[in-house]
C-alpha cells in the first residue's frame, strides 16, 4: 500500500476524504505523524481508527491493485495463456474467482498464488513458518474462528495489529475487524501455513474441543457415560423383579417373557414391512432428478467441505482423490481434508507424495483418546469452510453428480432439513457369499428403509459416509459424539431430537463390502455396540425423547434400533430352542408356549422369516443385482453371523465401551468404482490389492 | 369445479351404495326362498365349532380347508343374531361391496363420469358371475378381491413395473392361496404368462430373478401352510392327501362333477371349452383384447385377462380340481373391472361399444350359467327366480341340528359329516368333535362315556365317511350296549347313555 500509485492515480488521503470517510484534518493530522515517524499513510489511517478497514479497501479498489491475478501469474511464468483462457472460461461457469480455480486445477502451487496475490495487493507475503506468529495476539477463544476463515493476527508493526489473511474479501476483512476488535491491516500468506501453525499452536484446543465440547455441553447425549445411575437403578430393580417372578411363577414368568419377545419380533417384522412398502414407492428414485441437475447453476452452488478421515489406508488414497477430482462440481468450492492421525507417517507420506492439488488439505490430528473416526472429524471441523459438509471414508466412490444432487435436494427440502444422507452401495458385490449378503442388506437398509423413515419421520441412523450437513447444524449439534462408536447413528437420532429433518436422497456411494468374516464381524460388533450406545444415550430419558420424537418417532426408535439390537441377541436363543425341539421331539418346552404363543411364534417363524428373506431378494432386484436374488435364500446364515456380532458388542459395551474396533480396507480385489453395471456387478480387477 | 367432481364421484358412489343394497336385498330374497350354499355352511360350520370348543385352537379350523375366509368369520361369530348362518352371505356380500369401492376409487384415474360409472357398475354387477359370488356365501367373493388385485399388480408391472407391483402381485397371491385352493392353479397359469407382464429388459436379462420376486413368497406359503400340518397333523403333506381336503377339489369324486366326466385329466378340450365359455359369458375380454392392439400395454394386459383364467381352468380341469369353470371363470368379473380402471374412454363411440359387448357379457353369462349350472347354481337360480328350493321339514341335517339345540347334552358327533347340523344348531358348546382331545379318547373306548352320540345313515354318502360309523360300524343299526335310541328321523340317530 503506497501512497501513491504513480501516474494519474489520486492519493489515498484524497480518495479518503473525497468519500468522506476521514476529515481534512485527520488527514493532515497523518501527514504530520508520517513526516515525523514515517511509515505508509494508509496504515497511520488505520491505526487511528478513522476509518474501518473494509471501508478503507472498499474505497482503494482497484486504485491500488497492480493488475490482474490472471495477468500477474502469466507474466510470473506460473500459468500459460492457454490455461489462462480455459480459466476464465471456467469462472463464467463456476462463479468463482479465477485464483481458486487455477489453485483446484492444481496448475500453481498455493504458496506461488500466495505471492502473487501478494503482489497484486502490493502487500508482503508472508511465511509463517519462518515468520513466526506473535502468539500473545492470538485469542484463545477465536481458534476456531481463525482456522475456518483461514486468518491469524500475525504481528503488530507500527502500532498496528497485521492479520496474516489467504484471501481477501469485504466479507472476510468484516470478519476479521469483528474478531480482533482493533485497527488492522493485512498481509498475505498461503492457507497451508495457516494451517499448520494454527494446528501447531492450537492442537490442544482442538483436540479438547473434538473430545470433551459434546461432553461439556450437552453430556445428555454424550455416551461417555455407558449407563448412567438411573439406568443401573433401573436394570437392577427389573433384573431383581424378573429373578423373583421366575423363582415364584417359573411357567408363567417364562410365559410372560414368551409373549412379550414374540410381540415385539412380530411388530420389528411388521416395521420392516411397512418401512420396505413405504421405501418402495418410486419417487425416492426420483427425489432429485438427472435433468433437475443438468439444469443447476454451478455459480449458484456453495463451498462444499469433504470429510476424509483416514487411518492406515495409503493405498486407497489414490483412488478416493481421484474419485473426487472426477466429481461433478466446480473443483474450486471444494475443500477437501484428509484427516490423517498424526501418527500414520504411511498415509501422510503417500498424501505428501501424490503431490494433491490445493483443494485437499492435511489435518493431523494428534494422538488422543478416544482414538475414534468421530473425534477426528470433530477435529477437522473446525478447519471446514464450506456451507455444506459431508464424510467419504477412503474406499468410497460416490456418484459423480452426489454433491450437485444434495445441494438440489437441500434447496427442495423443508428449512429444517438438517443433513441428508445418500445411498451407500458395494461396488464388490459378487466377491463371495458375504459380500452378496451384505450387498443386499445394505440395499435394504439404504434403498426402502432409510426413505421411508424420513417419510415416516422416524429418526434416521445416519450411515458412516455420504451424510451431508449443513455446516452450521453441524456446528450446532457440536459435531459427532467421540465417545459412541456409531455416532453416525446417534447424531441422526440428536438432529430429530432438536428439530432437524434428516433427508435422503437417491444417489449412491459405492463402497468395498467387507469380505472376511472375521474383519466384518470387527465392524458389525462396532455397528450394533454403537446401536446399544445410542439407544442407552437417548433412552436416558425415555418420557423427554417420546415428547420430542412424537408417537411415530418414539416407537420408531423403539423397533428400528431397539428392533436390531433385540433381533441380534435373541435370534440364536429362540433358533438354539427351535433345533432342540425339532430334533428331540422334546416336549419340555410346550408348557412355555400356550397356543396363543405357539401361534405368534410360529407366525414369526415362518411369515416373518419368510418375508424378511423376501425383502433381502427385493433389495437386489431394485437394484438390478438379479445375480444376488437367489442367495437371499442363505441370509438365516448371516443373521447368525450378526448375533454372533451383537453379542462380541454387548461384551464390550460392557468392558470396553469406547474401543473402535478397526474394519481393514482394501481387502477386495475389485477394482474401486462407482460405476456398477446395473445388470453385472463390477468384475474383479486387481489382485490382491492392499493385503 | 372440484366441487363438482366431488359431487358426482360421491353420487357414482352412492348409486355402487345402491347397489350394494340391493344386492344384500337379492341375498336376503335368496335365503328366504330356501337358498342354502354348502360352502358357506361348512365354512360357518368350521367357525361355530371351533369358536365353540371348550379350548380355541387353530387347529380346531383343521388345515383342509384355507384359513382367510374362517378368519374373517370369527368376528361375525360374537355378533348376536348371526347364530343362524347369515355370516358367510353377510361377509360375500361386504367383500363384494369393497371391491366395488375399491374399483370406484381405483376409476378415479379414468376420469369417468357419475352415470357412466354407474351404468358399468350395474353391468358388472348383474352378470351372474359377480353375482353369484357377492350373493351365494361363497368365498369367490374374497377370491374375486384377490384376483382384482392380482390383475391391478400386473397391470402395474406392464405399465409402471415399479417394485410396489411386484411386491403387490406376490403378496396378493399369498393371501390367495389362503383365501382359495384354486390360486394354486391361478399362480401356475400366470407363470408363462409373466413374460408378457414383465419388462422385456428383466426377461432378457434374468426371468429366473423374476419368477423368484413374484413365486417366493407364494412358495413360502405353500410351505407355510405345509409346516403347519406337520406340526399339528403330523404329515406335511396332509392337506393334499386327506380325502375331505378342499384343496383336492373334485379329485376324490370326479364322477360327481360333469365337467370332470367330460374334461378331468385333459388340458387342450377343457382349454377349448372353456374358451367358448368365455367367448359367450365375457365376450367384452376379446373386445378389449381387440380395442388394444395399437396399444402394447394395454393389449398386453388384456391378453393376460383373456388367457390366464382360461389357462388356470385347463390345468385344474387336468388337475381333476375344478369342478365347474365357474369358479374360475366368474373371477373374469373382477379382472375386467381391474382391466376398466386402465381404459381410458376418451371418445362416446368407445364407450359405447364397450357397453354393448358387457351387455353382451351379461346376456350369454346368463345363459351359459343357467345352462350349465351345477346343483347348487341351479337351486341359486331357481330362489331368485322366486321358486322355493328346499323343504326344511324333509332336511335330514337341519332336523337333527334344530333337536340338539333343544336337547342340550355333550354329544359325540362328527363334525364334517354333520357341518349343517352344527350350522343349524347355532353353536358348538357341549359337543364333542373330532378335533378336541375328548372326541380321540371317546373313540379310543369301546363303549364311549358320553352323553350322547349322533350318527348319520351308513350307507349314505356323508355316513360312509363319518368317523364314528367307522369306529362302530354296527351303532347306527343296533345301538351299543348301555345307550337307548331316542331320535331317529330323516337318516340320523342319536344314542343316549341310559340313566343320562
Amino acid at each position: 500500500m503506497s501512497q501513491s500509485g504513480g501516474g494519474g492515480k489520486p492519493r489515498i488521503g484524497e480518495l479518503l476524504m473525497s468519500r468522506e470517510l476521514i476529515s481534512s484534518d485527520q488527514l493532515e493530522q497523518a501527514l504530520e505523524i508520517q513526516k515525523i515517524e514515517g511509515g505508509r499513510l494508509g496504515d497511520i489511517i488505520l491505526a487511528h481508527h478513522w476509518v474501518g478497514t473494509v471501508d478503507f479497501y472498499d474505497v482503494l479498489t482497484d486504485h491500488f491493485r497492480k493488475g490482474r491475478i490472471g495477468d500477474l501469474l502469466l507474466a510470473k511464468g506460473l500459468i500459460d495463456e492457454a490455461q489462462l483462457e480455459e480459466a476464465i472460461e471456467t469462472q463464467k461457469y463456476w462463479g468463482t474467482r479465477l485464483g481458486d480455480i487455477i489453485q483446484a486445477k492444481g496448475w500453481v502451487k498455493p504458496y506461488l498464488l500466495g505471492q502473487a496475490l501478494a503482489d497484486h495487493f502490493e502487500k508482503p507475503n508472508v511465511d509463517l513458518i519462518k515468520d513466526r506468529l506473535d502468539e500473545s495476539l492470538l485469542d484463545r477463544n477465536s481458534l476456531s474462528t481463525y482456522s475456518e476463515n483461514l486468518f491469524v493476527p500475525w504481528r503488530r508493526e507500527g502500532g498496528l495489529l497485521k492479520v496474516a489473511v489467504v484471501d481477501v474479501n469485504p466479507e472476510l476483512l468484516e470478519l476479521v475487524g469483528k474478531v480482533v476488535d482493533e485497527p488492522f491491516d493485512f498481509v498475505i500468506t498461503s492457507k497451508f501455513d495457516v494451517i499448520w501453525m494454527l494446528q501447531e499452536i492450537g492442537n490442544q484446543f482442538y483436540a479438547e474441543k473434538a473430545v470433551h465440547e459434546l461432553a461439556n455441553n450437552q453430556p445428555q447425549f454424550s455416551a461417555s457415560e455407558v449407563f448412567t445411575k438411573n439406568q443401573l437403578i433401573f436394570a437392577f430393580i427389573w433384573m431383581s423383579l424378573s429373578v423373583l417372578a421366575v423363582a415364584i411363577w417359573p411357567v408363567n414368568s417364562l410365559v410372560v417373557f414368551n409373549v412379550a419377545i414374540s410381540i415385539f419380533l412380530m411388530l420389528n417384522f411388521g416395521l420392516r414391512i411397512l418401512l420396505t412398502w413405504v421405501g418402495g414407492d418410486k419417487h425416492f428414485d426420483n427425489l432429485v432428478t438427472d435433468e433437475e441437475v443438468m439444469a443447476i447453476d454451478e455459480r449458484s452452488l456453495p463451498v462444499y467441505s469433504i470429510l476424509l478421515p483416514m487411518y492406515h489406508e495409503a493405498a486407497t488414497l489414490p483412488h478416493i482423490a481421484q474419485a473426487l477430482r472426477s466429481i461433478d462440481y466446480p473443483l474450486s468450492k471444494l475443500d477437501i481434508k484428509l484427516i490423517l492421525e498424526e501418527d500414520d507417517d504411511e498415509t501422510i507420506d503417500k498424501a505428501k507424495e501424490l503431490g494433491l492439488e490445493g483443494i485437499f488439505e492435511i489435518i493431523r490430528v494428534p494422538d488422543s483418546l478416544p482414538k475414534t473416526k468421530p473425534k477426528a472429524c470433530n477435529y477437522a471441523l473446525h478447519f471446514c469452510r464450506g456451507e455444506l459438509a459431508t464424510i467419504y471414508d477412503g474406499e468410497d466412490a460416490p456418484e459423480p453428480d452426489q454433491l450437485k444432487k444434495i445441494v438440489i435436494a437441500f434447496r427442495k427440502a423443508p428449512e429444517n432439513t438438517g443433513v441428508i444422507q445418500a445411498r451407500l452401495n458395494y461396488f464388490n458385490v459378487a466377491e463371495n457369499w458375504l459380500t452378496r449378503m451384505f450387498t443386499m442388506e445394505y440395499s435394504l437398509w439404504f434403498d426402502f428403509y432409510l426413505p421411508a423413515l424420513d417419510a415416516l419421520r422416524i429418526p434416521i441412523p445416519l450411515g458412516g459416509t455420504s451424510n451431508h450437513f449443513k455446516m452450521h447444524v453441524l456446528r450446532e449439534m457440536e459435531g459427532w459424539d467421540p465417545y459412541n462408536v456409531t455416532e453416525d447413528c446417534d447424531l441422526g437420532v440428536r438432529l430429530t431430537q432438536k428439530g432437524y429433518r434428516v433427508g435422503v436422497v437417491n444417489s449412491t456411494t459405492f463402497e468395498e463390502a467387507n469380505n472376511s468374516i472375521p474383519n466384518w464381524i470387527r465392524q458389525r460388533s462396532r455397528w450394533l455396540k454403537g446401536y446399544m450406545q445410542s439407544y442407552l444415550v437417548h433412552m436416558r430419558t425415555p418420557l423427554k425423547l417420546y415428547a420430542q420424537l412424537g408417537h411415530v418417532g418414539f416407537w420408531g426408535f423403539q423397533f428400528f434400533i431397539g428392533g436390531t439390537i433385540v433381533s441380534a441377541l435373541i435370534t440364536p436363543l429362540l433358533f438354539l430352542t427351535y433345533i432342540i425341539w425339532l430334533f428331540t421331539s422334546t416336549t419340555i418346552f410346550n408348557e412355555y408356549f400356550p397356543p396363543f404363543v405357539l401361534y405368534i411364534t410360529l407366525f414369526n417363524l415362518l411369515i416373518a422369516n419368510g418375508f424378511l428373506i423376501y425383502l433381502f431378494m427385493l433389495s437386489g432386484f431394485k437394484r438390478r443385482y438379479f445375480d444376488l436374488i437367489p442367495w437371499a435364500l442363505t441370509v438365516p446364515f448371516y443373521w447368525m453371523l450378526q448375533s454372533w456380532a451383537g453379542y462380541k458388542g454387548f461384551w464390550q459395551l460392557i468392558h470396553n465401551p469406547f474401543y473402535w474396533e478397526k474394519t481393514h480396507h482394501g481387502l477386495t480385489t475389485f477394482d474401486i468404482t462407482h460405476d456398477v453395471s446395473a445388470d453385472k456387478p463390477a468384475a474383479p480387477g486387481k489382485q490382491g490389492a492392499g493385503q | 369445479m372440484n366441487q363438482v367432481i366431488s359431487r358426482s364421484r360421491l353420487e357414482g358412489k352412492g348409486f355402487l351404495a345402491l347397489l350394494v343394497l340391493i344386492m344384500g336385498i337379492v341375498t336376503i330374497w335368496l335365503l328366504a326362498n330356501g337358498f342354502l350354499s354348502e360352502n358357506a355352511t361348512i365354512r360357518w360350520s368350521t367357525v361355530i365349532a371351533a369358536l365353540g370348543a371348550e379350548e380355541v385352537l387353530l387347529e380346531n379350523f383343521t388345515f383342509l380347508v384355507p384359513h382367510l375366509p374362517l378368519y374373517m368369520l370369527v368376528p361375525f361369530y360374537y355378533i348376536p343374531g348371526l347364530e343362524s348362518g347369515g355370516a358367510p352371505y353377510l361377509l360375500s356380500l361386504l367383500a363384494s361391496a369393497f371391491l366395488l369401492f375399491l374399483w370406484a376409487n381405483h376409476l378415479k384415474d379414468v376420469e369417468l363420469s357419475q352415470i357412466r360409472m354407474a351404468v358399468l357398475g350395474l353391468l358388472v354387477v348383474i352378470h351372474p358371475g359377480f353375482l353369484w359370488a357377492a350373493t351365494s356365501g361363497s368365498h369367490i367373493a374374497l377370491s374375486m378381491v384377490a384376483f382384482y388385485l392380482l390383475y391391478r399388480a400386473s397391470q402395474h408391472i406392464i405399465t409402471e413395473h415399479d417394485i410396489h407391483s411386484y411386491i403387490s402381485l406376490a403378496v396378493t397371491f399369498v393371501f390367495f392361496f389362503f383365501i382359495d385352493g384354486s390360486a394354486v392353479y391361478i399362480f401356475v397359469a400366470l407363470i408363462p404368462l409373466l413374460v408378457v407382464i414383465a419388462p422385456r429388459r428383466t426377461i432378457m436379462v434374468s426371468p429366473f430373478s423374476l419368477y423368484l420376486i413374484v413365486g417366493t413368497p407364494f412358495a413360502f406359503a405353500i410351505g407355510t401352510w405345509a409346516y403347519m400340518n406337520w406340526i399339528f397333523e403330523g404329515s406335511f403333506m396332509h392337506f393334499i392327501e386327506h380325502s375331505d381336503s378342499v384343496f383336492l377339489g373334485g379329485m376324490m369324486h370326479a364322477k360327481d362333477y360333469p365337467w370332470l366326466l367330460d374334461y378331468g385329466g385333459q388340458f387342450f378340450k377343457p382349454l377349448l371349452a372353456a374358451t367358448g365359455y368365455l367367448l359367450i359369458a365375457y365376450p367384452v375380454s376379446l373386445y378389449l383384447l381387440l380395442d388394444t392392439i395399437d396399444n402394447n400395454s394395454r393389449f398386453r394386459a388384456s391378453f393376460v385377462l383373456l388367457l390366464h383364467p382360461l389357462i388356470a381352468i385347463a390345468i385344474a380341469t387336468s388337475q381333476n380340481y375344478l369342478t365347474h369353470p365357474f369358479e374360475i371363470l366368474t373371477l373374469i368379473s373382477a379382472g375386467l373391472m381391474a382391466e376398466l380402471t386402465y381404459v381410458k374412454m376418451q371418445t362416446r363411440r368407445e364407450y359405447v361399444f364397450l357397453v354393448i359387448f358387457m351387455v353382451a357379457s351379461v346376456i350369454g353369462g346368463w345363459w351359459l350359467f343357467i345352462e350349465t349350472a351345477n346343483p347348487q347354481m341351479h337351486q341359486w337360480v331357481q330362489a331368485l327366480s322366486g321358486k322355493q328350493v328346499t323343504n326344511a321339514k324333509q332336511d335330514g341335517d337341519l332336523q337333527l341340528g334344530l333337536w340338539l339345540k333343544d336337547h342340550r347334552q355333550p354329544t359325540l358327533i362328527y363334525e364334517r359329516s354333520a357341518y349343517k347340523v352344527i350350522a343349524a344348531r347355532g353353536d358348538a358348546k357341549g359337543l364333542m368333535l373330532s378335533f378336541s382331545q375328548d372326541f380321540k379318547s371317546r373313540m379310543r373306548e369301546r363303549n364311549p362315556n358320553v352323553r350322547q352320540i349322533a350318527v348319520p345313515e351308513p350307507d349314505s354318502s356323508f355316513g360312509r365317511r363319518d368317523w364314528i360309523n367307522i369306529r362302530y360300524p354296527h351303532l347306527y343299526e343296533h345301538g351299543m350296549r348301555g345307550f337307548r335310541l331316542v331320535y331317529d328321523h330323516l337318516g340320523w340317530r342319536v344314542y343316549r347313555k341310559i340313566n343320562a
